[in-house]
């Protein structure tokens, strides 16, 4: 069998739905996750940067929107966002 | 100084093809945020206690240096890396009579040239919104590459330094955001805490956007800018001094 033909052949056994290996895709991207969870997790600092500079900090001369402090209006929309 | 020319030529070069895209950004960029935060959240912010003047004259110096900051730190920061590990652009120019001072100096040039137009665009794009209250503000170009190059010349010392690629992530998330975010570009530091203050005061950003702010608002007066100056050209020694060490033991030695 030439090898395009095995090719062939493979792909067509393992083209359907059930055969397929998106497991080891899922691997590799957990081989690499396993370097990158820091920052992935550190992401969690950003909201909450945005949050005191924008929320508190610009917030205090911004004074109150809509009947609430002005951090408690965008904490509201950045999590309506996120949803 | 020469050979320096020739290490920012290559720079120049290969952004003249790629110029096209951050011309664009750099138009889009001022207009969107000034008129969310300057028109937008001014209004808003007018209204309430507000800051003592528009919150649009305000927050407009704040935001030209940092884009000047966040411009100059990214350009010394993957570029440089990629030059000594991906393209090893640099390895190639040191088979070269270059130097690694050459590279250095020549990679520096090159951000100031980008920080002088994207400064440049974002002046006029102020002075559009109304944002100028003085002939003194021309001086906030020049301020602008200044601040920008008191960032980028620490950043490629700590690029040049820098085994992986991850350690940029701590350097945006937890140095250039926060530095963004309470240098006192959308509200006086004076609202921070202690202790969170006087690291805001000694910060190059808060420093820029002080000598900025007094600019275009024309209420500068010379011994505190020129104290502002040369806090930043400290940093800009400081940096590059790190940089020529840390190039010359990551490329030479």
């Amino acid at each position: 069998m030439s090898a395009i033909a095995l090719e062939r052949a493979t792909r067509a056994r393992t083209s359907g739905w059930r055969s397929t290996r998106a497991h080891l895709l899922f691997e590799r991207n957990l081989m690499v996750y396993r370097r990158t969870w820091l920052t992935i997790v550190s992401g969690f600092f950003e909201p909450i940067f945005y949050l005191f500079s924008l929320g508190i900090g610009l917030g205090h001369f911004v004074g109150t929107v809509h009947g609430v402090s002005y951090a408690s209006y965008i904490a509201l929309r950045c999590s309506r966002r996120r949803r | 100084m020469t050979y320096a020319l020739r290490s920012f030529e290559y720079w120049a070069y290969s952004y003249r093809r790629v110029w096209r895209g951050s011309v664009v950004t750099s138009i889009v960029g001022p207009i969107l945020y000034l008129t969310a935060l300057g028109v937008g959240l001014g209004k808003l912010v007018n209204r309430g206690p507000g800051v003592g003047v528009p919150y649009l004259d305000f927050v407009a110096p704040g935001i030209l240096a940092a884009t000047a900051m966040q411009l100059a730190t990214f350009e010394s920061s993957y570029p440089v890396m990629a030059a000594i590990r991906w393209t090893r652009q640099f390895h190639a120019m040191l088979a070269t009579p270059l130097r690694s001072r050459d590279l250095l100096i020549g990679h520096q040039l090159y951000v100031a040239a980008r920080l002088a137009v994207v400064s440049a665009i974002y002046l006029v794009v102020l002075a559009g919104f109304g944002a100028l209250h003085s002939p003194w503000a021309i001086l906030a170009w020049p301020a602008a590459v200044l601040v920008g190059l008191a960032h980028s010349a620490p950043v490629s010392a700590f690029s040049a330094w820098l085994q992986r690629e991850e350690g940029f992530n701590g350097l945006f998330r937890f140095v250039v955001m926060p530095m963004f975010l309470f240098s006192g570009t959308f509200f006086p530091v004076t609202r921070l805490p202690h202790g969170a203050r006087e690291i805001a005061y000694a910060t190059p950003l808060w420093n820029g956007v002080d000598l900025m702010r007094h600019l275009t608002l024309g209420t500068a007066s010379l011994w505190p800018s020129l104290a502002h100056v040369a806090y930043l050209l400290l940093w800009v020694a400081g940096g590059l001094t790190l940089a020529a060490r840390t190039y010359r033991r990551r490329l030479v030695t």
